[in-house]
């Protein structure tokens, strides 16, 4: 109790400053009168007792102040003192205030920024869901409907099992025209097992997943207020899924995403509905076949069971189900399970972790080098202030006051640095808000504001920086000897500049040359990418994708439209060519067939798999794939003979090696045809893969008959490719507006989408490159500047003796010179051995590339030699004697 | 209780406190009251100076064992009275037994 009512008063006190002082003032005054008055009733004259009553009081204002001590006010007062003073030789020098705090909130902001991204994509993969710890996914299989029902029905080490098929860009409409949303197909029971919470409506529940259920979806967040307009008002609306009418029942929490990692859906249909929605007409037989495998199986584990007690399990239901259906299941599998946070994506998952380890380090980087700078500069700030603090310590200051005060200084400093930080924060992820990576993931799915982990994660290195940058001024300031300090010139003569301040300054360079080898490897492994040669003529090439599912065109009507399409876009003014194909080049669609070759054996004796791509008669004049030999497809036939087919430059090489496709025979999917010519080889998938081998089959036949679905146009232009937009929109639409029409944009911007990795590296760092490189200039200079101040004396004395100025200024530099050359020594070093790490990113340019080296290297020595000259050249154009006057 | 002996200063604190909650354990008080009540009762032997006095007041609100309120004084002046608290009567207690344990042993030994 007493304890409580102790505090309350100290807050009072301490809060209530003024009428803290008001009530001192009128109990003093009381005690004063009462003094007085006894007296002038002992019978002393009025003014005799003031004064005799004043005199036995003593000093009134020492009494005050004990009592403010013995309140605790006056360490309040004292470390305001501190705080107003940083604050005030701090604003005496604004530019080195400014330097500082950017320097600083650069170095943390942009770590907050990309902590944020490093926890939403890789460290906490599965937000929204509730136990993840004990969800597991099968990694080495998909598995077919009949299975997983079997399994979900028999296994008792899990609380449940579920499935999803991974997620389909499939075409919806709201009200509209149709857009393309991914979906995800889950199996009803999968939100109640990852315990996720709808924030609007209902989640789906197993109900929704049985034969003859109403159709209904959830949506995700960021469709909802995408599409929805954020509006409550959507439950219970309906949109249509490939055609079908859906009814919307829920919308999940924002940063739910499903399991999986990478990705993110639009929507999330039960899988009882996979009829209705596949395109394509296989869809009735994956809910019936055993044998066909598509689903990724997840479980969540009974509290107890382990990893390896449930996979066993599983096997053993496989293998029982296995004798049960010898027929239907044909091969022997065992499962192999992985927790769900780790993923079944390994590739895509793989290379984010690299991309994002990379880049980490890279901002981990600049903020060692912001730090190491700005302790540079406050260690030569404080070396100036060698008068002052020997003043200080003359007349009685103690030295842990002195300290204190540094600290203060420091710390203001940090907390000005922290608040520019956030807003650094705020503004650099609003600024990724639209941005997608590789697989889909965006920014904004990630959640894009400030929460409290990373609120407190930003405070505690502003705290840690304030600490280290304090530190060291403060010992060096208790450390100073008080007569020497005075005389303001300390070790005259002798060493120029403490250890700590080259081994700082050696830091500095070093780090700036990794970064800057960084940003000169990227450029060139950009310019790189941009030239190489894809094996197309990209430069005016326009494509527009269709999908003739959602209008649900039998293969005949699908084949006149395309055909139609194909001729009428030919005859537009300002067309060249106009082609279509269903793979569109160095994206992640791939399509590959078993494909007989006649006079062909594999080892092995299976037929040997190519790329087959589905491609009209004029896509090599669209594209630009040269014909090496044969004729070139039957113009009057749109769609092309589907007798005829083309092969690539290096299926040629491998299947006919040394003999002549051209009239050979070749079968494809129970089709028979020839070899018509050798076209050029494109890079389907990769600007640094070798090219696949490829075959070009013809669009009608098979594939119209399997329902084609998505195929893109490509329309070579005479002009500039985007000129064309409107006209083609109309001419497609005006053939079946029942075909939606989507992503229409020249070829190169699809293209750049590929790279953008690449991009973004770049551009990160390229632009923390040059970052480093004003911050190791400024550091340079801000040493050399010191470093000269002080021997300005010594520098009068040489130029009176006559020593040429130009002699001075070199001297000055040549003797600041080994610690950068330490640091570039050792930043050459890190830098080869980092480079090895961004091997990966990199088109055809070896991490060893010399330009890249030599050219930073360059850069960053003439930067620093600059920067070294321009104090010494300051030092020695001042008149000797000013500078022997000078102290 | 503390393993340092206490400081000259801290046992003058000390003492000081015990007096000043002694006086204010009979019935609430002015600071200038106090002082003129110790140094009555101790027949002008004990002299409490204002720069003493004060603080060891706000040490005690500090610590809970007094509170403090402005009131009127039977001249019509205003003037800050301070009371004892119920943890300031237990501190009391507790100063006073171990004062008196003090004094009886000085005494047994001055008695020789």
């Amino acid at each position: 109790m007493s304890l409580i009512d102790g505090w309350r008063h100290r807050l009072q006190t301490w809060l209530g400053r003024s009428r803290f002082e008001q009530e001192l003032e009128e109990e003093m005054r009381f005690h004063r009168e009462m003094e007085t008055s006894s007296r002038v009733q002992g019978g002393a004259d009025p003014e005799e007792a003031g004064y005799a009553a004043r005199r036995t009081m003593g000093s009134e204002a020492w009494h005050k102040d004990e009592v403010r001590r013995a309140a605790g006010l006056e360490r309040l007062d004292s470390i305001r003192q501190d705080i107003r003073y940083a604050i005030r030789q701090l604003r005496r020098s604004p530019g080195f205030t400014t330097v500082v705090v950017l320097a600083l909130a650069l170095g943390i902001g942009v770590n907050l920024v990309i902590f944020r991204l490093v926890d939403g994509l890789i460290l906490n993969p599965l937000p929204g869901v509730a136990n993840p710890e004990r969800i597991v996914m099968v990694e080495n299989r998909v598995l077919s409907y009949p299975e997983y029902q079997h399994y979900r029905d028999h296994t008792a080490q899990f609380e449940g099992i579920g499935a999803f098929r991974r997620r389909i860009v499939l075409a919806a409409r709201l009200d509209g025209e149709p857009e393309r949303v991914t979906t995800g197909m889950v199996t009803g029971n999968s939100f109640t097992l990852l315990q996720s919470s709808p924030v609007l409506g209902r989640a789906l529940n197993p109900q929704d997943d049985q034969a003859g259920a109403a159709p209904v979806v959830v949506v995700s967040h960021a469709y909802w207020q995408r599409a929805l307009g954020g509006n409550p008002t959507a439950i219970g609306r309906t949109m249509q899924v490939s055609g079908q009418d859906f009814t919307i029942v829920g919308v999940m929490a924002p940063r739910f995403h499903g399991l999986q990692l990478t990705s993110s859906s639009d929507l999330w249909v039960p899988i009882v509905h996979w009829p209705l929605v596949a395109p394509g007409g296989y869809a009735r037989l994956d809910m019936a076949t055993f044998n066909w495998g598509w689903l990724t199986m997840f479980g969540v584990m009974r509290p107890g069971v382990d990893l390896p007690d449930a996979a066993a399990a599983l096997n053993r239901v496989g293998r029982r189900l296995k004798e049960a259906n010898p027929d239907q299941i044909t091969d022997n599998y065992e499962l192999t399970l992985v927790p769900a946070a780790v993923g079944v994506m390994p590739d895509g998952r793989t290379t984010m972790v690299q991309f994002f380890a990379i880049l980490t380090t890279v901002v981990l980087l600049v903020m060692v080098l912001a730090i190491a700078n700005v302790a540079n500069l406050l260690l030569a700030r404080t070396a100036h202030r060698h008068q002052e603090i020997g003043v200080r310590l003359a007349i009685g200051a103690s030295r842990w006051r002195l300290a204190r005060q540094f600290m203060t200084e420091a710390l203001v400093l940090a907390l000005l640095a922290g608040t520019v930080a956030v807003l650094i924060m705020l503004a650099g992820l609003r600024l990724l808000r639209g941005f997608t990576f590789p697989g889909g993931m965006t920014v904004e799915r990630l959640g894009a504001g400030a929460d409290p982990l990373l609120l407190s994660i930003g405070g505690a290195a502003v705290l840690l920086t304030a600490v280290v940058l304090g530190v060291v001024p403060a010992l060096k300031a208790v450390r100073s000897h008080g007569m020497t300090s005075l005389r303001g010139n300390p070790g005259r003569g002798g060493r120029p500049r403490s250890n700590l301040q080259s081994v700082l300054l050696a830091t500095q360079i070093a780090l700036g040359l990794v970064l800057l080898v960084g940003a000169a490897l990227f450029t060139r492994g950009l310019q790189r990418a941009l030239t190489i040669d894809t094996g197309m003529d990209t430069g005016s090439v326009i494509t527009a994708t269709v999908d003739v599912g959602l209008a649900r065109l039998t293969p005949d009507q699908a084949g006149q439209y395309f055909s139609a399409a194909a001729e009428r876009i030919q005859m537009l003014p300002g067309v060249e060519a106009a082609g279509w194909s269903e793979a569109i080049p160095l994206t992640d669609d791939e399509s590959v067939e078993f494909v007989t070759i006649d006079g062909y054996v594999q080892p092995g004796g299976d037929d040997p798999v190519l790329e087959v791509i589905d491609t009209s008669a004029a896509y090599f004049d669209a594209v630009g794939i040269p014909l090496l030999r044969g004729a070139p497809p039957d113009p009057s036939i749109a769609l092309r003979d589907r007798h005829v087919v083309f092969v690539g430059a290096a299926a040629a090489q491998r299947y006919w090696p040394g003999g002549d496709p051209i009239g050979r025979r070749v079968i494809i999917g129970g089709d028979t045809a020839v070899v018509g010519g050798i076209v050029g080889d494109v890079s389907y998938h990769s600007l640094t893969a070798e090219a696949p081998p490829v075959l070009y089959r013809a669009i009608t036949g098979p594939p119209l008959q399997n329902r084609l679905q998505n195929l893109t146009l490509f329309v070579r232009t005479a002009g500039p490719p985007s000129a064309l937009s409107q006209v083609i929109q109309r001419e497609l639409q005006s053939i079946n507006p029942a075909v939606p029409v989507f992503d229409i944009q020249p070829f190169e911007q699809r293209l750049g989408d590929l790279l953008l990795p690449q991009r973004l590296g770049f551009k990160l760092l390229g632009g923390f490159g040059t970052l480093a490189l004003i911050i190791a200039s400024v550091g340079v200079y801000g040493v050399v500047g010191y470093v000269v101040a002080r021997r300005t004396r010594e520098v009068g004395i040489r130029m009176a003796l006559g020593e040429s100025a130009a002699s001075v200024v070199f001297r000055m530099i040549r003797e600041n010179l080994w610690p950068i050359l330490a640091g570039a020594a050792s930043g050459l070093v890190l830098a080869i051995a980092g480079g090895r790490a961004l091997a990966g990113f990199l088109y055809g340019v070896s991490p060893a590339d010399p330009v890249a080296y030599l050219g930073s290297t360059a850069i960053l020595l003439l930067a620093s030699v600059i920067a070294a000259a321009i104090p010494a050249r300051r030092a020695a154009r001042v008149s000797p004697m000013v500078a022997l006057r000078s102290e | 209780m503390g393993s340092d002996p206490p400081t000259r200063s801290e046992l003058l604190q000390g003492t000081l406190d015990m007096l000043v909650l002694r006086t204010l354990s009979a019935q609430a008080m002015h600071g200038y009251g106090i002082a003129q009540h110790i140094q009555r009762l101790s027949q002008e032997v004990l002299r409490v100076d204002q720069g003493s006095l004060y603080p060891a007041l706000e040490r005690l609100q500090q610590k809970g064992w007094a509170t403090s309120r402005w009131g009127v004084t039977p001249t019509n002046r205003k003037a800050r009275y301070y009371t004892i608290t119920a943890s300031g009567r237990k501190h009391l207690g507790e100063k006073s037994a171990a004062y008196e344990k003090v004094a009886l042993a000085i005494a047994r030994i001055m008695a020789g």
